[in-house]
């Protein structure tokens, strides 16, 4: 469990990385986030094959997005007590998610009360994380075609 | 299982370093001059300890009395990772200028702001009032949108505080960057040939 953790946490920095660096080539970056999504799709149904489990697979991708976990409750609390203003958590937050950008970009100025959209978004995508990869295989991974991808690869790999 | 993710991995490391190495190469950064350029200079800076935008908030007593519309303002403090200046706002001729921040993207603020950095100063562009005129409203024009803090010249969805008035600037044909590296950094605009100094404050501990 504890190397698929590993493997999580280096390609969500990896592509973080890339999908940033792409974006010195605009639309590039874009390619480079659906990309990710789609490695962990792909990757969190193949730990759902594996494990079989749901909780199994909620506790390495939970552990994988710790970083993230923690800078959100940072920020959440610094919020609470000095109310929303740039805090090392926000900042950490925002290369944290760095793969997520292009989306954020995409969307439309949209205010909540006094506090903008991309900034709840930021603190939110953490948790949106780990719930994209625990109930993703129960959504898609029963489609066929998903279905002999993923045990394609598997089978190659093993 | 692994073998496959493993490759993935070495896969997106090699991407990685060749889109750096090609984005660096396009911006004229060589293994003689990589020290003087914003990534050297920052490097250099973190080795010191000095990461983020500084610290110390001592004030200062910069004139903001004489703004006009398209004035540049830069404040900085302390022990910064990317030079004495660390933000740049674009004055609305108002009472306000136009900045990016990380919790609210592109907004507006009043100047006094920039009184709480430990140093501050304010800069005219060397363009008509019509064309400073412009690009506050090219600013304006991008209100709400997203803030990222290394991101490049190229594209115009997310935004650092001092692409916005780089870009707004340079679609009135007007070039304030000094520097011509891979980002804009605040000292890059004051040390450009097009940019007057119209007051300075240095504060400091009382």
């Amino acid at each position: 469990m504890m190397s698929e953790m590993l493997i999580l946490l280096c390609c969500h920095v990896l592509f973080g990385i890339l999908v940033g660096l792409t974006g010195f080539f605009p639309g590039l970056d874009f390619v480079a986030a659906i990309g990710y999504l789609v490695f962990l799709g792909v990757y969190s149904i193949r730990l759902r094959e594996r494990f079989k489990v749901r909780l199994r697979v909620f506790w390495i991708v939970t552990v994988a997005q710790l970083p993230g976990l923690i800078g959100t409750a940072g920020s959440l609390y610094a919020w609470k007590k000095w109310g929303q203003a740039s805090t090392f958590y926000d900042f950490f937050l925002h290369f944290w998610h760095s793969a997520s950008v292009p989306f954020l970009a995409a969307l439309p100025v949209v205010m909540l009360g006094q506090t903008y959209l991309t900034y709840i978004l930021y603190l939110i995508l953490s948790p949106l994380y780990v719930l994209f990869a625990v109930f993703l295989p129960d959504l898609f991974g029963w489609i066929p075609v998903i279905r002999r991808f993923v045990r394609g690869s598997l089978d190659k790999s093993e | 299982m692994k073998g496959r993710t493993m490759r993935s991995i070495a896969v997106l490391l090699v991407l990685n370093l060749l889109f750096a190495g090609v984005i660096l190469s396009e911006n004229g950064y060589t293994w003689d001059n990589f020290r003087q350029r914003v990534i050297g200079q920052g490097m250099a800076a973190m080795a010191k300890g000095w990461i983020g935008p500084g610290d110390g908030w001592y004030g200062n007593t910069v004139d903001l009395s004489g703004i006009e519309a398209g004035d540049i303002l830069l404040g900085g403090n302390d022990e910064a990772t990317y030079g004495r200046y660390t933000h740049a706002g674009l004055c609305d001729g108002k009472g306000y200028y136009w900045e990016v921040s990380l919790e609210a993207g592109v907004r507006r603020k009043p100047v006094s702001y920039f009184t709480n950095y430990t140093r501050a100063c304010l800069l005219r562009v060397n363009a008509s009032p019509e064309k400073r005129r412009a690009a506050v409203r090219y600013m304006a024009a991008h209100e709400g949108e997203i803030y990222y803090a290394i991101a490049f010249k190229p594209g115009e969805k997310v935004w650092n505080c001092t692409k916005t008035l780089w870009l707004a600037y340079k679609r009135a044909g007007i070039e304030i960057d000094g520097g011509q590296d891979l980002w804009v950094i605040p000292d890059n605009i004051r040390a450009s040939g097009s940019v007057r100094m119209i007051s300075e404050s240095e504060g400091g501990l009382p």
